[in-house]
């Protein structure tokens, strides 16, 4: 499964025009190898669009598309062999089970018997399926749905996997254990492009947020992790906590018991030195550290 | 390999329906009752001619009789019939199999999900077919057995009986095609399913309705070669004497039916060309859907891919 030289995905000036109405218009998006890109946007702003070009599934009206560096036009075969693709609609057959269906994508993949199975037997264990894998999908929950079709999308261990709103009508368990898989497949060096209506549902895993509305891409926004510093307070928190919002550079201090967290202070010195000052001000404390908060991502 | 894997998977969900147990069911039934009918006829009125052997052929240069032709041939006519019986259930049955496929596969994303995976366009096309050729068999194959009604009362030549269901079975892979490609225009089953009868009725009488006007143009000639194309006449036509004499108490100013094409010095018999005609046509038109089906066909990019310079 080795992808030509160049980004993962590369559009330069995509447009997709159906029945009369434009779905993408002059789309240009790079998205390097191992990045994980949300394209972010309201119903009917052309992400499901967007997803289904660079999946070889829609034709652009122009612009070119390659995907692990190969022309999407001229080889959409090449390109299917490089992605995994979880579509808004999940496209499972009702009659059959989650093993038949994955056994079915990896055969289509080409995997030989053995590693057929031994395919099936890891996905059904990532994606939590094991217990279900002899019932017909018909019997299956939305977010059991969601996670066959993404254990589909990656039977084959393709380098970029493209998902179209995969949380979306999801329970927060399901949809906790479906983030979960993504984070996982992020840390595995995949290149992830991601559509969501909310981006708080997907600030998890993405380093990129490309916001599409009405067919044309807005300016990439990079998400970085925010620190949150967290402090354990002997005693009384309200001095710590009204000394902390005087302080300059400290933002959105919150306090939960003999908890307060706040963010602001970008290195551990600065940090530190507000801890000094904390304790300079008579407030005496049982612990102290920080923790990264998910990108994008609001307190918890 | 990928075909074969794509085959079972349409063929499981096709036996876990409940469409192919139905059809094969009454198939079974309505052939059992057919032979029913038949077997009461034959208490009533016997097609056993007086005075005429059971190998009797008319003479081509004469014009017999009908019920003396039809006493004579009565295994022929009777296979005739089960086979045209037979050609009506491929017809009503196959675009049912055959019409949603792809429409449903479309509407519920299976479809992207399959090209998705690396399926080859031919391939799922390929498949689709197969996938309704099989229950459809199973369905012709439940009345077959019917046919052998026609031995009861004298039979026909193996030659003639063997050329007969070639032509059948072609013909309902023709049907399936045709429910296939109206699957992958068409945006609703009931469209799809709609298109496939508006398209295989013209197959059945378009080549007989043509034959007709070119006759009354005066275009006799013609008339004759179009006629021969039709799926009705291919049936008829394995039986020469019995097509002959049909045409000639049937229709006295008709000119004789064509029953040989002249291929360079091979003289190749009306039903075998339409075999093959059927079958070209059907391999056509499971390309058509595979065109059809795949975004990125190369007929579909081609005038993109020229614009960037691309080749394939």
């Amino acid at each position: 499964m080795s992808a030509a030289a160049g980004p993962a995905i590369e559009l330069r000036g995509v447009t997709v025009r159906q029945g009369g109405r434009t779905l993408l218009e002059a789309v240009d998006l790079t998205l390097e190898t191992g990045r994980t890109c949300a394209v972010v946007g309201s119903n009917g702003s052309g992400k499901s669009a967007l997803l289904r070009v660079v999946a070889t599934l829609c034709r652009p009206s122009a612009g070119s598309v390659r995907v692990g560096g190969f022309d999407a036009l001229a080889r959409p075969d090449q390109v299917r062999r490089l992605i995994g693709y979880v579509p808004d609609e999940a496209g499972l057959a009702e009659r059959l089970t989650p093993r038949e269906h994955l056994g079915m994508v990896a055969a289509q993949h080409g995997l030989g018997r053995a590693d057929r199975r031994a395919a099936t037997e890891s996905m059904l264990e990532l994606v939590d399926l094991v217990a279900h894998d002899g019932r017909y999908v018909a019997t299956l929950s939305r977010g059991q749905r969601r996670r066959l079709a993404l254990a589909m999308a990656l039977v084959h261990d393709p380098p970029i996997i493209l998902l179209d709103e995969p949380v979306a009508g999801v329970d927060d368990v399901g949809r906790g254990e479906l983030l979960s898989v993504l984070v996982e497949l992020r840390s595995m060096e995949k290149t992830l492009l991601i559509a969501s209506q909310s981006q708080a549902d997907v600030a998890d895993v993405c380093d990129v947020v490309a916001p599409l509305s009405a067919g044309h891409l807005l300016p990439l926004t990079k998400q970085e992790a925010a620190v949150l510093t967290w402090l354990e307070v002997l005693g009384d928190p309200d001095p710590a906590v009204r000394a902390l919002r005087e302080r300059p550079g400290v933002e959105d201090v919150r306090q939960d018991g003999s908890f307060v967290t706040f963010q602001g202070p970008s290195s551990a010195e600065e940090r530190s030195q507000v801890a000094e000052w904390l304790v300079a001000h008579a407030v005496h404390l049982s612990g102290f550290g920080t923790t990264t908060l998910p990108a994008g991502g609001d307190h918890p | 390999m990928r075909l074969l894997s794509l085959v079972r998977w349409e063929l499981v969900l096709t036996v876990r329906g409940l469409a192919t147990h139905l059809a094969v069911t009454l198939m079974s039934l309505a052939s059992v009752g057919l032979v029913g009918v038949g077997i009461f006829v034959l208490n009533l009125w016997s097609p056993f001619p007086t005075g005429q052997s059971i190998g009797f052929r008319p003479d081509a240069a004469g014009t017999p009789q009908l019920s003396s032709l039809l006493g004579a041939h009565r295994g022929g006519v009777a296979f005739l019939v089960l086979l045209l019986w037979l050609l009506l259930v491929a017809t009503l049955v196959g675009p049912a199999f055959g019409a949603g496929a792809i429409v449903r596969d479309r509407r519920s994303g299976r479809l992207d999900r399959v090209l998705a995976d690396a399926s080859r366009a031919d391939a799922v096309a390929i498949a689709k077919l197969l996938a309704s050729l099989i229950p459809l068999g199973i369905v012709l194959a439940a009345g077959g057995p019917s046919t052998s009604f026609a031995w009861l009362i004298g039979g026909l030549a193996t030659r003639e009986a063997m050329a007969g269901v070639a032509v059948l079975l072609v013909a309902a892979v023709l049907v399936a095609a045709i429910g296939l490609v109206c699957s992958a225009i068409a945006t609703t089953e009931v469209g799809a399913l709609v298109a496939s009868y508006f398209v295989i009725g013209g197959l059945f009488l378009g080549p007989l309705v043509a034959g007709v006007g070119l006759a009354l143009a005066g275009s006799r000639t013609a008339a004759v070669s179009v006629v021969s194309f039709d799926p009705l006449v291919a049936l008829l036509s394995v039986q020469t004497s019995l097509t002959v004499g049909l045409t000639r108490a049937l229709l006295v100013d008709w000119p004789n039916p064509r029953l040989f094409w002249l291929v360079g010095r091979v003289r190749v018999p009306v039903w075998a060309a339409d075999v093959l005609v059927y079958a070209l046509l059907a391999a056509a038109l499971v390309w058509l859907t595979s065109v059809v089906i795949e975004p990125l066909h190369p007929i579909k990019t081609w005038r993109l891919r020229r614009a960037q310079g691309v080749s394939r």
